[in-house]
């Protein structure tokens, strides 16, 4: 009998070709039952304006399309729309300003934690200055409002509109244009 | 050529998902419509001028002059107030104030301003500058007035005849643009 041990290399045996095969295969049906496993349209945000407890009526409070309107104010005198404050710059310009409520909800966005808040004037509105939070509105780009918005939530935004002393008396309007981005 | 064929597939596939709505950047849009209509006014307000007495509501459109205890002859003058006697006939307390007129929203270059007594004052003379106020009409203090401040000087002339006691009037005033 034998009892000596025999030793043999222990050899490990694959075909290149077949291998990538393998993964090939194995990484498109993984790829294909991700995309099948997942609706187009499972990921998606929706924004809302209402208004504020101590801001101004929004028309269309409770939609992603509402309207503010102030009616007919002075610098000096005259009535100011309620939840609106007016403040005069001593004798260079006035100021209107108002809180409205932002909401953004997201759906199939479980890794996303925060949004991020864009807007922009439909039209040019340079004779007045238009605010959104700390961030200057112009036509000519979208200024960043937040850049870490919270989901869910109501969060208050106060509007203003800086109105020059030496700006004719007439209509003001223009319309903001609000984006919401995941992060 | 089952290789190229995997391949190939798994191209297409990374492909699928790189272009799916899950790595696509997810929005929303809204917009707010702002309408107001802006309306031009004028601003008077009324402010205790540096050489003048303190005034009750300084810096506001409704201003008070307390005087106080006042007397022809001795008593206490209050602090930036002339006393003059007008020899034997009348005495008269004067001080000045400040009138701060502004505009907005309107190109306007001057202002008028006019001066009215609330109540008849038969007895007492009244005037701001050298403009006499009373109830009857109202007085023009100026047709041009500069926009910003104007010191005014209130004059009130008491008769020696005139009976002790409490003296009370308002005097409104009126800023029209130009």
């Amino acid at each position: 009998m034998n009892n000596q041990n025999k030793m043999a290399p222990l050899v490990f045996q694959a075909s290149g070709k077949s291998m990538l095969s393998r993964l090939s295969l194995f990484g498109t049906v993984l790829i294909l039952a991700f995309l099948w496993a997942r609706p187009a349209n499972a990921a998606s945000l929706t924004l809302t304006f209402s208004s504020d407890a101590s801001g101004i009526l929004l028309g269309g409070s409770g939609t992603s399309s509402s309207a503010m309107a102030f009616g007919s104010v002075h610098a000096y005198g005259g009535v100011v729309p309620g939840g609106v404050t007016k403040s005069v710059n001593g004798t260079t310009s006035w100021t209107l300003s108002t809180p409205i409520d932002v909401r953004v909800t997201k759906t199939g966005l479980g890794f996303s934690a925060n949004y991020t808040m864009t807007a922009q004037l439909q039209t040019s509105g340079l004779a007045y200055t238009w605010k959104l939070g700390a961030a200057t509105l112009t036509n000519a780009f979208p200024a960043t409002v937040t850049a870490a918005g919270a989901y869910g939530s109501k969060a208050p935004y106060t509007f203003s509109l800086t109105i020059p002393f030496s700006a004719s008396a007439g209509a003001v309007s223009n319309t903001l244009d609000i984006i919401v981005v995941a992060n | 050529m089952k290789g190229k064929l995997l391949a190939g597939l798994m191209v297409l596939g990374l492909a699928t998902l790189a272009s799916s709505p899950v790595f696509a950047a997810t929005t929303a849009s809204g917009t707010v419509a702002v309408t107001a209509t802006v309306a031009s006014s004028v601003s008077l307000t009324f402010v205790t001028d540096p050489a003048g007495i303190t005034l009750g509501g300084t810096g506001t459109s409704a201003a008070t002059v307390a005087f106080g205890n006042v007397q022809a002859y001795g008593g206490v003058v209050p602090a930036n107030v002339t006393k003059t006697l007008n020899g034997v006939v009348s005495w008269t307390l004067s001080t000045p104030f400040d009138v701060v007129v502004n505009v907005a929203n309107q190109v306007s270059p001057t202002y008028t301003l006019t001066a009215q007594l609330n109540t008849a004052d038969a007895v007492d003379t009244w005037k701001i500058g050298a403009t006499t106020v009373t109830s009857a009409a109202a007085a023009s203090l100026t047709a041009t007035g500069a926009y910003g401040t104007t010191a005014y000087t209130l004059a009130l002339t008491i008769p020696f005849t005139k009976p002790a006691g409490l003296i009370s009037n308002t005097i409104n005033f009126v800023a029209t643009a130009n």
